[in-house]
């Protein structure tokens, strides 16, 4: 597999008040195309600072991340947004669906970035939603909601797709169907995925798994056979 | 897709954005109506000028034959020359009762290129018998074509057939002089009779009294005035006046100027307040909105979309108050100019609604919509998708002030330092609920002021100056106790007593001017020299003059300067005279003096030209002075004011829709302010329900913080309201009108009892809201 980006001391302090907060002390790590990434990790450890740097949504303090030969820890910010509208998807723990807007239009809304998009209807199809494309989110279970987010950051045909704690809110028949989606899109399309999550028995799904700790990663594991996530449980 | 988020957002919110298009459309609507109105009787006025010769200069002289008046075309700069006789005469109508003043002009109408033209209805005069009156004279009066109107010249009788109606650029405004203009077009008119019929009714053929000059261009009524005064001097020069002093050209331009002042002004303030209630709701819904702004910068939307996002509310806000805004001012400025019509006489008062207009309201409205949402938009620009996805930290508190102040703590609950706390630390969000209440309750006041003020200036006119019930001009000056003892002597008259008008021309250094000098008798006890802003009753001066400050202005003198006074009554030419004091007045403009001291300057002894009395019995000494040869005119002051009322009824409608506007603006900016206050702290309320407290007690911090800001912006208001009357004056006043500066109580009332009325609507909506709050959902939320 070759990689996609590559993250070389990355830092970020978070300075509050008279105290400056070490998030990161300095995280190291390649990403693999089509691979699919555990990042696990207690409240408070950095995970999620992480996928805020790689995904361009939060600026590191130093350090690279690397992708295809430009480093966008020091993009400018229409550098910046370039960067998330076309390399990467994001799915967010509280789904973040605009409430205003249709499950249908909240996945248009993301299509419309792209050059190259799958086709709206027919993730909505592949989520299992054809039929709820014109309901609010309001209107939506929490799991209906969180799939409609995984549709949303998928239609741009992201290279990598980043979830923070995507199953989180959810219960655990509807975790898994959501980890099942993130699988699909993994393997059908190749693309790689990344997911952080406190939820150890996730890691085993993983073609690695990152343990983030105190702001460093303290091991990474390779698992060698990855379970589905239907042998998932919590 | 962001705009049907954009519309349906604002269909959540409807009555707030309705509630700032709204503010956005009175503006637009104050700019196109007034801008229109007087744009269209600017033009009226221009074109009828123009077309119908209005003179550049006037003069009154004893008497100059014609042949002689034509000589002064050699006057370097005159261009053409109109010699005329005019003069003031009763009149009587088959059928009426009414007491008649008409001035009559004479005019040949062999001559087709005459000065100050006249637009007939019918025929102009041809024959002897002949008479057309001014165009309301006659609709007042209900004549038509055909009826016998009677002239009474010093005791005769002259019987003339009216021919029709017409409008003279001359007299757009018609008022008997400067010292009374109120129009009264049952009772005074203008009338054009043959030059044949006026020296018929002189006596004196071939001979002129008033002369009209027009000028070259180039030349200013300055640059000849000194020439035609030496030229007019063996004459018996009386006055010489430049057009933009007499009463119906500078009472137009007033009205357009102040109007055209108006459309300017008052605008911009409600596009100000528009700009700000916008800028709120736009922070407002950026910190509600700010994971989905997280969210969009995340998926990869640029700052520039996102802030053009925010700013399509702008747009939509601004786009729809223009159209809405221009439609109505469009509606209104018709409005408008057939108000003018009422005092106005123009023969068409076109309404301009040139493309021009279209552009600039909705230039105007969408500029103010996209400003005021771009400077609340900004803030998206600073915010990183990350930082959106969290809640906003809370500010630090530097000082807590409530707590250094002991005796609050005794004074107010819990629940009121709370308030007093939320007040303090959020000083923007305080400051702009102030700003609305003063912005409302000052134009509460400004506008349930108006009408009030209007009359007020009127009553200061006639009740307060004015004692006596009726006054009777007379044909000519008779002596002091002659007339008084006569008219005490006339059963029912109570109390009489006369007064003397002087016509003079009063110069101060360069500047000149014709002003009336009105003589009051020391001990009068029916007119009073009144200080109409100050309520403040002076004693004739016999040592000098008073004068009102529409005159100081004129003259630009102040009290102690020494005045050029000149008449050609004054035997061997003018002579100088002090202001003793300055006084100001509502209405008109003039000076006062002591009677017998006025008499004595032109060498004559006490001498009256109108007495003034009250009765017991009307109609009885109506009757009797109406068949004197010494009257001229009778003026009873109870139906000058019924008459002004009538006029001005059509006013007390717009002031009724002023009144409203000024409500429903104040509510729409309380409204607005009050819910985006309640939505900054819905979390806050919902946390204190989730801690115990009532609804009620919730609602209780809400409104102490709300009454507290209210009355601080009613105080503010105040000041506020006075500055903006004294801008709205300073645009009005003239050298006939100056409104009172003091804002009358009523006004004060209206703006207590609307803003009080919109906060409490307002507290009630909010109650329902948060009576509604779903604890959960709101806390979720961040």
């Amino acid at each position: 597999m070759s990689s996609i980006m590559s993250v070389t001391g990355l830092t970020k302090d978070y300075i509050m008040g008279e105290v400056t907060v070490n998030a990161l002390r300095g995280v190291d790590f390649e990403l693999y195309e089509g691979e699919f990434v555990v990042v696990l990790g207690p409240s408070g450890s950095g995970k999620s600072t992480i996928l805020n740097i790689i995904g361009g949504i939060d600026r590191a303090t130093s350090g690279s991340v690397v992708v295809g030969g430009k480093d966008i820890a020091r993009a400018n910010e229409r550098e910046f947004s370039k960067y998330r509208r076309s390399a990467v998807g994001f799915v967010f723990q509280f789904y973040n669906l605009i409430p205003n807007l249709t499950a249908y239009e909240n996945i248009v809304l993301a299509a419309e970035l792209s050059s190259d998009p799958i086709p709206p209807q027919e993730l909505l199809e592949a989520i299992g939603l054809g039929d709820r494309g014109s309901s609010f989110p309001t209107q939506l279970s929490g799991g209906q909601q969180q799939r409609i987010a995984i549709a949303r950051a998928i239609t741009k045909n992201p290279f990598l797709l980043l979830c923070d704690e995507p199953t989180g809110a959810l219960d655990h028949t509807t975790g898994i169907q959501v980890l099942r989606l993130l699988k699909d899109f993994n393997e059908k399309y190749k693309k790689t995925v990344v997911i952080i999550t406190h939820n150890a028995q996730i890691g085993e799904m993983g073609d690695r798994v990152f343990h983030i700790k105190d702001g460093l990663i303290d091991k990474i594991d390779i698992v060698e056979n990855p379970i589905s996530p239907e042998d998932i449980s919590w | 897709m962001l705009y049907k988020k954009v519309y349906r957002s604002m269909w959540k919110n409807k009555r707030a954005y309705i509630a700032c298009i709204f503010l956005i459309s009175v503006g637009i609507l104050m700019r196109t109506a007034l801008g229109a109105a007087s744009d269209g009787l600017e033009r009226a006025k221009l074109n009828f000028y123009d077309e119908y010769r209005l003179a550049h200069v006037y003069a009154s002289v004893g008497a100059i034959s014609h042949s002689d008046a034509e000589r002064l075309r050699d006057i370097p700069g005159i261009s053409d020359v109109t010699a005329r006789t005019k003069m003031e005469v009763r009149a009587e109508l088959y059928d009426s009762d009414e007491i008649i003043s008409l001035r009559i002009i004479s005019f040949d109408p062999a001559e087709e290129t005459r000065l100050n033209n006249f637009q007939m209805t019918g025929f102009a005069p041809r024959y002897s018998n002949d008479i057309a009156v001014n165009y309301m004279f006659m609709a007042t009066n209900g004549l038509e074509a055909g009826d016998v109107v009677t002239l009474i010249v010093q005791g005769r009788i002259f019987e003339f057939e009216l021919t029709g109606s017409f409008l003279t650029p001359e007299y757009v405004y018609i008022a008997p002089s400067f010292t009374d203009i109120l129009p009264d077009n049952e009772a005074f008119g203008i009338a054009y009779i043959t030059a044949e019929a006026m020296g018929n009714i002189t006596g004196r053929h071939g001979i002129a009294n008033d002369l009209l000059f027009s000028l070259y261009d180039g030349y200013e009524f300055d640059d000849i005035r000194l020439i035609i005064e030496d030229a007019l001097q063996p004459y018996g020069l009386i006055s010489i006046t430049a057009r933009e002093d007499t009463l119906s050209y500078s009472l137009v331009d007033m009205q357009t100027s102040s109007m055209q002042g108006m459309a300017t002004s008052m605008p911009l303030v409600f596009m100000f307040m528009a700009a700000v209630v916008l800028y709120l709701m736009m922070k407002r819904i950026i910190e509600q909105e700010r994971t989905q702004i997280g969210t969009l910068k995340a998926l990869g939307y640029s700052n520039g979309t996102v802030v053009f996002h925010y700013v399509c509310y702008g747009i939509i806000v601004g786009s729809l108050g223009g159209l809405i805004g221009f439609g109505l001012g469009a509606a209104m400025s018709g409005v408008y100019l057939q108000m003018f019509l009422e005092f106005f006489l123009l023969p068409e008062l076109v309404q301009p609604l040139s493309p021009m207009y279209f552009v600039i309201a909705i230039s105007t409205a969408l500029g103010t919509g996209v400003f005021g949402s771009l400077m609340g938009a900004m803030r998206v620009v600073k915010l990183s998708p990350a930082d959106a996805m969290r809640p906003e930290s809370p500010k630090p508190i530097k000082r807590d002030w409530i707590g250094k102040i002991k005796p609050l703590k005794f004074i107010l609950t819990s629940r009121g330092q709370m308030s007093l706390r939320g007040i303090l630390r959020n000083p923007v969000r305080s400051g702009f609920v102030v700003l609305g209440v003063t912005f409302s309750f000052s134009l509460l006041v400004v506008f349930g002021s108006m009408e009030h003020m209007v009359d007020g200036m009127i009553y200061s006119q006639f009740v307060d100056q004015r004692l006596y019930n009726v006054r009777v001009t007379l044909t000519h000056p008779l002596a002091y106790d002659r007339a008084v003892e006569a008219a005490h002597g006339v059963r029912h008259i109570t109390l009489a007593e006369g007064i003397l008008q002087m016509p003079v021309s009063l110069s101060n250094r360069h500047i000149q001017t014709g002003a009336s000098i009105t003589g009051v008798p020391w001990d009068a006890q029916l007119y009073n020299i009144f200080d109409t802003t100050h309520r403040t009753i002076h004693a004739p001066p016999t040592d000098g003059l008073i004068i009102t400050n529409a005159l100081a202005d004129a003259l630009n003198a102040s009290a102690g300067d020494i005045l050029y006074l000149e008449s050609p009554l004054l035997i061997g030419g003018g002579i100088n005279i002090p202001v003793v004091r300055v006084i100001e007045q509502a209405m008109g403009s003039g000076a006062y003096m002591e009677l017998s001291a006025l008499a004595a300057l032109f060498n004559q002894p006490a001498v009256v030209t109108a007495i003034i009395f009250n009765t017991d019995n009307l109609p009885y000494v109506t009757d009797y002075f109406r068949d004197s040869r010494y009257t001229a005119s009778i003026e009873d002051k109870d139906t000058t004011l019924r008459k002004y009322f009538e006029m001005m009824d059509p006013y007390t409608s717009l002031y009724v829709v002023l009144n409203i506007m000024g409500a429903a603006v104040a509510f729409a900016i309380i409204y607005n302010t009050a819910t985006i206050s309640l939505s900054e702290r819905k979390r806050e309320y919902a946390t204190l329900r989730v801690v115990g407290l009532t609804t009620d007690e919730v609602c209780e911090i809400m409104r102490f913080e709300y009454w507290t800001l209210s009355v601080v912006g009613m105080v503010l208001g105040a000041p506020f309201a006075s500055l903006l009357i004294a801008g709205i004056n300073s645009a009005n006043d003239t050298d006939i009108f100056s409104m009172p500066t003091s804002l009358p109580l009523i006004g004060y009332i209206t703006g207590v009892v609307g803003c009080s009325a919109a906060i409490i609507l307002s507290n009630w909506s909010a109650k329902r809201k948060i009576a509604k709050f779903d604890m959960v959902e709101v806390l979720k939320e961040f």
